[in-house]
């Protein structure tokens, strides 16, 4: 045996070669493992892009009627949804998008009905709410309208998905 | 709400609260008055999806009705009425037949509430106005639709 200092034993040969293996298979198990427990992080919050919808300029006090399309996929259907939001500036200058669907049972509320003034009314059970979204006590919804994410660029107002308000 | 299972279990939920049906009534026919019928179909379809969307939380949109044109309007009523019968047996309160088809305006008083719009030619408006277009008819039916609602309460 022609044993120099820079030899490897077949011993030594043999470990070098199983951790090398066995790291990569460990790390081809333990890689995925992590990558699912960090992915909840890396997944994109504003799920749904914004969409715009109108100009700063068009609004007022008064709750607006808009229309929006909106991407869907459903299993395998992808179509565009039409939506409709009623926006209006508070006495702050905030801007306000409300969803008129219902809160009771979806029914598509309007505002400024001629019998119910400066509210919105569903025509399917009589629900009310006021004109911040609010629902009236006594009518059948069970929470305040939707509000839409919202943010304003360059003079134009962007409308997102819609979410329910906690606590009225 | 739409005739999904997801939907009508909802129904059987709240039923205290759905107390109408709309069924679309959309003629067949082949030959010279395909492309009429079709128009009229197509036009009824559209429509009913919107007025579901609005009124979804009292109204049930059905399977339409269909019949061949050259039917007689008494075999199509008999028919209608079996559905209606149906219905009325199970606790609905408000039927709307919703039609371009003119011939059901003869028999209007026999029916519960007939519904009908003449069907627009949709393919020969630029899609921007078909909107607009396809919104003033749907708000036009709401109205009707809710004050059907509110004339029998008062009654």
């Amino acid at each position: 045996m022609s044993n120099n200092e820079h030899d490897v034993t077949r011993r030594q040969f043999l470990n070098y070669t199983l951790t090398g293996v066995g790291g990569f298979m460990a790390a081809g198990m333990l890689m995925p493992m992590l990558r699912f427990a960090v992915d909840p992080l890396l997944q994109n919050k504003t799920s749904g892009k914004m969409v715009a919808v109108t100009n700063v300029s068009q609004l007022t006090n008064e709750p607006q009627r808009f229309t929006f399309k909106v991407k869907k996929v459903d299993g395998w259907h992808t179509f565009e949804e039409q939506k409709i939001a009623y926006i209006y500036k508070k006495e702050n200058g905030e801007i306000l998008a409300l969803s008129p669907i219902c809160t009771h049972l979806g029914c598509t509320v309007s505002w400024n009905d001629p019998a119910f003034p400066n509210e919105f009314h569903c025509p399917c059970h009589g629900g009310r709410y006021t004109k911040s979204g609010i629902n009236i006590p006594g009518t059948p919804p069970p929470e305040p309208l939707h509000v839409y994410d919202q943010k304003v660029k360059g003079g134009t107002v962007y409308l997102g998905e819609d979410h329910p308000r906690g606590g009225s | 709400m739409k005739w999904e299972v997801k939907d009508i279990e909802m129904y059987l939920q709240e039923k205290q609260y759905i107390d109408s049906v709309i069924i679309p009534l959309i003629p067949f026919s082949w030959g010279g008055q395909l492309l009429h019928s079709v128009r009229e179909g197509e036009y009824i379809q559209i429509l009913s999806k919107e007025i579901e969307k609005q009124l979804r939380g009292r109204v049930i949109m059905v399977p339409p009705f269909t019949y061949l044109r050259g039917e007689s309007l008494e075999k199509s009523l008999e028919r209608l009425k079996n559905w209606e019968n149906e219905l009325k047996e199970s606790g609905i309160q408000f039927i709307f037949y919703l039609t371009s088809d003119a011939d059901w305006k003869q028999i209007e008083t026999q029916l519960d509430k007939l519904l009908w719009l003449p069907a627009v030619p949709l393919e020969h408006i630029e899609s921007k106005h078909r909107v607009k277009f396809i919104d003033d008819g749907v708000g036009d039916l709401l109205k009707q639709i809710t004050q059907e609602w509110q004339v029998r309460v008062q009654n």
